[in-house]
Protein backbone atom coordinates (compact mmCIF):
# COMPACT_ATOMS: atom_id res chain seq x y z
CA UNK A 1 0.00 0.00 0.00
CA UNK A 2 1.09 3.40 -1.04
CA UNK A 3 2.35 5.66 2.13
CA UNK A 4 -0.12 8.41 1.10
CA UNK A 5 -2.63 5.80 1.22
CA UNK A 6 -2.37 4.48 4.28
CA UNK A 7 -1.50 7.85 5.98
CA UNK A 8 -5.20 8.43 4.41
CA UNK A 9 -6.84 5.68 5.76
CA UNK A 10 -5.10 5.21 9.08
CA UNK A 11 -5.45 9.11 10.19
CA UNK A 12 -9.27 8.99 8.78
CA UNK A 13 -9.67 5.93 11.33
CA UNK A 14 -8.18 8.12 14.22
CA UNK A 15 -10.45 10.69 13.24
CA UNK A 16 -13.24 8.38 13.21
CA UNK A 17 -12.60 6.73 16.40
CA UNK A 18 -12.48 9.87 18.24
CA UNK A 19 -15.28 10.84 16.94
CA UNK A 20 -17.32 7.47 18.09
CA UNK A 21 -15.42 7.50 21.21
CA UNK A 22 -15.82 11.20 21.94
CA UNK A 23 -20.06 10.31 21.39
CA UNK A 24 -20.13 7.30 23.26
CA UNK A 25 -18.65 8.71 26.47
CA UNK A 26 -20.86 12.04 26.61
CA UNK A 27 -23.74 9.89 25.58
CA UNK A 28 -23.16 7.38 28.74
CA UNK A 29 -22.06 10.36 31.08
CA UNK A 30 -25.27 12.02 30.20
CA UNK A 31 -27.05 9.37 30.86
CA UNK A 32 -25.66 8.67 34.16
CA UNK A 33 -25.84 12.31 35.02
CA UNK A 34 -22.42 13.38 35.54
CA UNK A 35 -21.92 16.15 33.59
CA UNK A 36 -24.10 17.70 35.49
CA UNK A 37 -21.70 18.85 37.47
CA UNK A 38 -19.34 19.91 34.61
CA UNK A 39 -17.78 23.22 35.04
CA UNK A 40 -18.86 23.89 38.25
CA UNK A 41 -16.34 23.84 41.68
CA UNK A 42 -16.66 20.49 42.81
CA UNK A 43 -18.97 20.45 45.91
CA UNK A 44 -17.28 18.35 49.05
CA UNK A 45 -19.35 17.54 51.93
CA UNK A 46 -16.04 17.35 54.43
CA UNK A 47 -16.45 21.23 55.58
CA UNK A 48 -15.40 22.52 59.06
CA UNK A 49 -19.25 24.09 60.13
CA UNK A 50 -18.90 27.63 60.82
CA UNK A 51 -20.88 29.31 63.16
CA UNK A 52 -22.74 32.46 62.31
CA UNK A 53 -24.43 33.31 65.28
CA UNK A 54 -22.22 36.00 66.42
CA UNK A 55 -23.10 37.88 63.12
CA UNK A 56 -26.91 39.38 62.24
CA UNK A 57 -28.11 38.66 59.12
CA UNK A 58 -27.90 41.93 59.04
CA UNK A 59 -23.92 42.25 59.06
CA UNK A 60 -24.48 39.90 56.01
CA UNK A 61 -26.50 42.15 54.60
CA UNK A 62 -24.39 44.56 54.40
CA UNK A 63 -21.66 43.11 52.81
CA UNK A 64 -23.57 42.58 50.37
CA UNK A 65 -24.61 38.81 50.80
CA UNK A 66 -28.03 37.64 51.99
CA UNK A 67 -28.07 34.55 54.24
CA UNK A 68 -31.38 32.64 54.28
CA UNK A 69 -32.54 29.85 56.97
CA UNK A 70 -33.47 26.99 55.41
CA UNK A 71 -35.51 26.06 52.83
CA UNK A 72 -34.14 28.58 50.56
CA UNK A 73 -37.03 30.68 49.44
CA UNK A 74 -37.51 31.15 45.84
CA UNK A 75 -34.76 33.05 44.69
CA UNK A 76 -35.92 35.66 41.53
CA UNK A 77 -34.04 38.87 42.70
CA UNK A 78 -35.55 42.12 42.66
CA UNK A 79 -32.26 43.33 41.30
CA UNK A 80 -32.49 41.13 38.09
CA UNK A 81 -33.14 42.59 34.68
CA UNK A 82 -32.93 39.66 33.06
CA UNK A 83 -35.41 37.09 33.08
CA UNK A 84 -33.21 34.47 31.75
CA UNK A 85 -30.73 35.20 34.72
CA UNK A 86 -33.32 35.18 37.19
CA UNK A 87 -34.42 31.82 36.04
CA UNK A 88 -31.02 30.40 36.18
CA UNK A 89 -30.66 31.05 39.57
CA UNK A 90 -33.62 29.64 40.31
CA UNK A 91 -32.82 26.14 38.97
CA UNK A 92 -29.45 26.69 40.69
CA UNK A 93 -30.87 27.26 44.25
CA UNK A 94 -33.50 24.35 43.72
CA UNK A 95 -30.81 22.06 42.40
CA UNK A 96 -28.81 22.77 45.29
CA UNK A 97 -31.52 22.02 47.19
CA UNK A 98 -31.98 18.46 45.98
CA UNK A 99 -28.35 17.31 45.34
CA UNK A 100 -25.82 19.28 46.82
CA UNK A 101 -27.83 20.36 49.69
CA UNK A 102 -28.88 16.96 50.63
CA UNK A 103 -25.25 15.62 50.63
CA UNK A 104 -24.10 18.19 52.93
CA UNK A 105 -23.45 17.83 56.79
CA UNK A 106 -26.85 19.18 58.55
CA UNK A 107 -25.43 21.67 60.87
CA UNK A 108 -23.51 22.85 57.44
CA UNK A 109 -27.22 23.28 55.74
CA UNK A 110 -28.30 26.23 57.70
CA UNK A 111 -25.14 28.30 57.26
CA UNK A 112 -23.53 27.87 53.98
CA UNK A 113 -26.48 26.60 51.50
CA UNK A 114 -28.48 29.87 51.06
CA UNK A 115 -26.45 32.24 50.88
CA UNK A 116 -27.11 34.21 47.85
CA UNK A 117 -24.33 36.88 46.63
CA UNK A 118 -26.69 40.36 45.74
CA UNK A 119 -24.55 40.38 42.29
CA UNK A 120 -26.38 37.73 40.10
CA UNK A 121 -23.84 37.17 38.31
CA UNK A 122 -21.21 35.91 40.86
CA UNK A 123 -23.99 33.19 42.60
CA UNK A 124 -23.97 31.53 39.19
CA UNK A 125 -20.59 31.14 39.12
CA UNK A 126 -19.94 30.20 42.35
CA UNK A 127 -22.46 29.20 44.57
CA UNK A 128 -21.65 26.01 45.91
CA UNK A 129 -20.82 24.49 49.60
CA UNK A 130 -17.32 24.93 49.83
CA UNK A 131 -17.31 28.56 48.34
CA UNK A 132 -20.13 29.44 50.59
CA UNK A 133 -18.95 28.63 53.95
CA UNK A 134 -15.47 30.26 53.18
CA UNK A 135 -17.34 33.06 52.06
CA UNK A 136 -19.19 33.12 55.35
CA UNK A 137 -16.04 32.53 57.33
CA UNK A 138 -14.17 35.32 55.06
CA UNK A 139 -16.70 37.50 56.72
CA UNK A 140 -16.99 36.42 60.18
CA UNK A 141 -13.07 36.57 60.36
CA UNK A 142 -13.33 40.08 59.08
CA UNK A 143 -16.22 41.05 61.65
CA UNK A 144 -14.42 39.80 64.65
CA UNK B 1 -1.69 50.72 -2.10
CA UNK B 2 0.42 49.01 -4.24
CA UNK B 3 2.55 51.90 -5.62
CA UNK B 4 3.30 52.22 -1.78
CA UNK B 5 4.37 48.71 -1.34
CA UNK B 6 6.50 49.41 -3.92
CA UNK B 7 8.42 52.19 -3.08
CA UNK B 8 8.42 51.08 0.51
CA UNK B 9 9.05 47.44 0.49
CA UNK B 10 11.46 47.60 3.68
CA UNK B 11 8.48 48.98 5.39
CA UNK B 12 5.85 46.67 4.10
CA UNK B 13 8.69 43.78 5.61
CA UNK B 14 9.05 45.32 9.05
CA UNK B 15 5.12 46.51 9.16
CA UNK B 16 4.14 42.29 8.81
CA UNK B 17 7.25 41.48 11.45
CA UNK B 18 6.24 43.74 13.63
CA UNK B 19 2.58 43.95 13.67
CA UNK B 20 1.95 40.38 12.51
CA UNK B 21 4.94 37.81 13.23
CA UNK B 22 5.84 39.27 15.98
CA UNK B 23 2.69 38.57 18.43
CA UNK B 24 2.55 35.18 16.57
CA UNK B 25 5.93 34.20 17.86
CA UNK B 26 5.63 36.06 21.13
CA UNK B 27 1.96 34.39 21.90
CA UNK B 28 3.12 30.60 20.81
CA UNK B 29 5.60 30.56 23.02
CA UNK B 30 4.09 32.16 25.63
CA UNK B 31 1.31 29.25 25.75
CA UNK B 32 4.39 26.78 25.16
CA UNK B 33 5.54 27.68 28.36
CA UNK B 34 1.99 27.96 30.12
CA UNK B 35 1.63 24.23 28.56
CA UNK B 36 4.91 23.09 30.27
CA UNK B 37 3.27 23.45 34.02
CA UNK B 38 0.83 20.74 33.14
CA UNK B 39 3.23 17.88 33.00
CA UNK B 40 3.92 17.50 36.77
CA UNK B 41 0.54 16.56 36.42
CA UNK B 42 -0.84 18.38 38.99
CA UNK B 43 -4.77 18.94 39.84
CA UNK B 44 -5.05 22.17 40.69
CA UNK B 45 -5.28 23.86 37.19
CA UNK B 46 -8.72 25.90 36.82
CA UNK B 47 -8.87 24.61 33.92
CA UNK B 48 -8.30 20.43 35.19
CA UNK B 49 -10.60 21.80 38.67
CA UNK B 50 -13.86 22.81 36.76
CA UNK B 51 -13.31 19.49 34.62
CA UNK B 52 -12.94 17.43 37.50
CA UNK B 53 -15.41 14.73 36.07
CA UNK B 54 -14.16 14.71 33.04
CA UNK B 55 -10.43 13.79 34.78
CA UNK B 56 -11.53 10.98 36.62
CA UNK B 57 -12.53 9.70 32.97
CA UNK B 58 -9.24 8.14 32.08
CA UNK B 59 -10.00 8.52 27.99
CA UNK B 60 -9.90 12.16 28.29
CA UNK B 61 -6.96 12.64 30.91
CA UNK B 62 -4.75 10.72 28.04
CA UNK B 63 -6.40 12.85 25.01
CA UNK B 64 -5.32 16.18 26.88
CA UNK B 65 -2.72 15.33 27.93
CA UNK B 66 -1.71 14.08 24.76
CA UNK B 67 -3.50 17.01 22.71
CA UNK B 68 -1.52 19.95 24.72
CA UNK B 69 1.31 18.17 24.54
CA UNK B 70 1.06 17.54 20.55
CA UNK B 71 0.06 20.98 20.38
CA UNK B 72 3.05 22.17 21.63
CA UNK B 73 5.27 20.74 19.28
CA UNK B 74 2.45 21.94 16.55
CA UNK B 75 3.13 25.39 17.38
CA UNK B 76 6.87 25.51 17.53
CA UNK B 77 7.08 23.31 14.41
CA UNK B 78 5.21 25.62 12.37
CA UNK B 79 6.94 29.14 13.47
CA UNK B 80 9.15 28.37 10.74
CA UNK B 81 7.51 26.95 8.04
CA UNK B 82 6.31 30.39 6.85
CA UNK B 83 9.70 31.58 6.58
CA UNK B 84 10.91 32.41 2.64
CA UNK B 85 14.64 32.06 3.96
CA UNK B 86 14.20 29.19 5.63
CA UNK B 87 12.45 27.14 2.64
CA UNK B 88 15.05 28.93 0.25
CA UNK B 89 18.29 28.25 2.54
CA UNK B 90 17.16 25.01 4.96
CA UNK B 91 14.91 23.44 2.84
CA UNK B 92 15.31 19.98 4.69
CA UNK B 93 14.30 21.92 8.01
CA UNK B 94 10.83 22.89 6.43
CA UNK B 95 10.51 19.20 5.10
CA UNK B 96 11.56 17.85 8.98
CA UNK B 97 9.39 20.52 10.22
CA UNK B 98 6.97 20.30 7.87
CA UNK B 99 6.93 16.17 8.72
CA UNK B 100 6.75 17.11 12.29
CA UNK B 101 3.67 19.22 11.88
CA UNK B 102 2.15 16.80 9.79
CA UNK B 103 2.49 13.96 11.84
CA UNK B 104 1.28 15.75 15.05
CA UNK B 105 -1.85 16.86 13.91
CA UNK B 106 -3.28 14.09 12.12
CA UNK B 107 -2.67 11.55 14.51
CA UNK B 108 -2.47 12.92 17.94
CA UNK B 109 -3.74 16.69 18.01
CA UNK B 110 -6.94 16.56 15.86
CA UNK B 111 -8.28 13.34 16.76
CA UNK B 112 -8.50 14.03 20.63
CA UNK B 113 -9.13 17.33 19.77
CA UNK B 114 -12.54 15.33 18.04
CA UNK B 115 -12.66 13.59 21.17
CA UNK B 116 -12.38 16.42 23.27
CA UNK B 117 -15.05 18.77 21.71
CA UNK B 118 -18.09 17.11 22.73
CA UNK B 119 -16.93 18.11 26.27
CA UNK B 120 -16.32 21.50 25.59
CA UNK B 121 -17.35 24.58 27.90
CA UNK B 122 -20.03 26.41 26.43
CA UNK B 123 -23.24 25.31 24.47
CA UNK B 124 -23.66 22.83 21.74
CA UNK B 125 -23.20 25.69 19.42
CA UNK B 126 -19.53 25.48 20.92
CA UNK B 127 -19.13 22.18 20.59
CA UNK B 128 -19.93 22.08 17.10
CA UNK B 129 -17.31 25.28 16.48
CA UNK B 130 -14.58 22.84 18.30
CA UNK B 131 -15.99 19.56 16.20
CA UNK B 132 -15.77 22.01 12.95
CA UNK B 133 -12.17 23.39 14.09
CA UNK B 134 -10.94 19.51 14.69
CA UNK B 135 -12.12 18.15 11.20
CA UNK B 136 -10.72 21.61 9.32
CA UNK B 137 -7.56 21.06 10.78
CA UNK B 138 -7.22 17.39 9.96
CA UNK B 139 -8.79 18.24 6.08
CA UNK B 140 -6.59 20.86 5.44
CA UNK B 141 -3.73 19.36 7.03
CA UNK B 142 -4.19 16.36 5.26
CA UNK B 143 -4.93 18.30 1.37
CA UNK B 144 -1.78 20.35 2.73
CA UNK B 145 0.16 16.83 2.90
CA UNK B 146 -1.20 15.31 -0.61
CA UNK B 147 -0.83 18.49 -2.59
CA UNK B 148 2.83 18.23 -1.58
CA UNK B 149 2.96 14.44 -2.83
CA UNK B 150 1.63 15.49 -5.98
CA UNK B 151 4.24 18.43 -6.66
CA UNK B 152 1.11 20.87 -6.20
CA UNK B 153 3.12 23.97 -4.47
CA UNK B 154 0.22 26.71 -4.73
CA UNK B 155 -2.56 24.52 -3.15
CA UNK B 156 0.07 22.91 -0.64
CA UNK B 157 0.96 26.79 0.45
CA UNK B 158 -2.76 27.52 0.86
CA UNK B 159 -4.17 24.42 2.76
CA UNK B 160 -0.88 24.68 4.33
CA UNK B 161 -2.05 28.27 5.92
CA UNK B 162 -5.47 27.13 6.63
CA UNK B 163 -4.60 24.67 8.70
CA UNK B 164 -1.82 27.11 10.61
CA UNK B 165 -4.90 29.23 10.51
CA UNK B 166 -6.65 26.49 12.86
CA UNK B 167 -3.56 25.72 14.93
CA UNK B 168 -3.26 29.46 16.06
CA UNK B 169 -7.24 29.39 16.89
CA UNK B 170 -5.36 28.65 20.64
CA UNK B 171 -3.12 32.11 20.26
CA UNK B 172 -6.05 34.36 19.13
CA UNK B 173 -8.59 32.62 21.36
CA UNK B 174 -6.48 33.81 24.48
CA UNK B 175 -5.92 37.16 22.94
CA UNK B 176 -9.44 37.95 22.48
CA UNK B 177 -10.44 36.13 25.59
CA UNK B 178 -7.85 39.09 27.62
CA UNK B 179 -9.12 41.92 25.46
CA UNK B 180 -12.30 41.01 26.28
CA UNK B 181 -11.76 40.44 30.22
CA UNK B 182 -10.01 43.75 30.42
CA UNK B 183 -13.57 45.70 28.84
CA UNK B 184 -15.42 43.68 31.25
CA UNK B 185 -17.08 40.80 29.44
CA UNK B 186 -18.38 38.19 31.75
CA UNK B 187 -16.73 34.87 31.88
CA UNK B 188 -18.65 32.73 29.61
CA UNK B 189 -19.91 35.25 27.17
CA UNK B 190 -16.27 36.42 26.93
CA UNK B 191 -15.17 32.63 26.60
CA UNK B 192 -18.02 31.96 23.60
CA UNK B 193 -17.27 34.98 22.21
CA UNK B 194 -13.68 34.57 21.88
CA UNK B 195 -14.05 31.36 20.46
CA UNK B 196 -16.21 32.49 17.41
CA UNK B 197 -14.35 35.34 16.98
CA UNK B 198 -10.89 33.56 16.66
CA UNK B 199 -12.22 30.48 14.54
CA UNK B 200 -14.34 33.05 12.21
CA UNK B 201 -11.31 35.26 12.19
CA UNK B 202 -8.57 32.70 11.25
CA UNK B 203 -10.69 31.82 9.00
CA UNK B 204 -10.67 34.84 7.27
CA UNK B 205 -7.53 36.05 7.88
CA UNK B 206 -5.99 33.09 5.91
CA UNK B 207 -8.27 33.41 3.23
CA UNK B 208 -7.43 37.36 3.04
CA UNK B 209 -3.57 36.00 2.88
CA UNK B 210 -4.66 33.51 -0.13
CA UNK B 211 -6.32 35.55 -1.88
CA UNK B 212 -4.05 38.22 -2.13
CA UNK B 213 -0.87 35.79 -2.75
CA UNK B 214 -2.80 34.45 -5.26
CA UNK B 215 -4.09 35.58 -8.90
CA UNK B 216 -6.57 32.74 -9.20
CA UNK B 217 -8.21 31.44 -5.75
CA UNK B 218 -9.85 28.69 -7.19
CA UNK B 219 -5.97 27.29 -7.97
CA UNK B 220 -6.03 27.16 -3.88
CA UNK B 221 -7.97 23.78 -3.83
Amino acid sequence: MRTKTFVVLFTSSLMLIGFIWGFANYTSLQKNGKLKDLYKEPVTTKKEVVNHDSLSLDDFSRKGIAVYEEPAPKLISQKQNSKNVAKEIKEETEELNFSSFSRAPLRLKKVAIPIIAVDTTVLVETINIDSAVSLVDTLIKMNK
Amino acid sequence: MIAFKQKFPLLKVIAIALFFWFPIVFCSLLIVVNTLPYFNFNQQFSFIVERAVLFLQPAYKASFYIHIGAGMFCVVAALSQFSNFILKRYKKLHIYMGRVYVFVVLFLAAPTGLYMSFFAKGSNAEKLLFMFMAISWFVFTLKGLTTILNKRLIPHKAYMVRSYSMALTAVTFRIYYIILHVIGVPELQNYELSLWISVLGNILIAETIIYSQNKKYSFTF
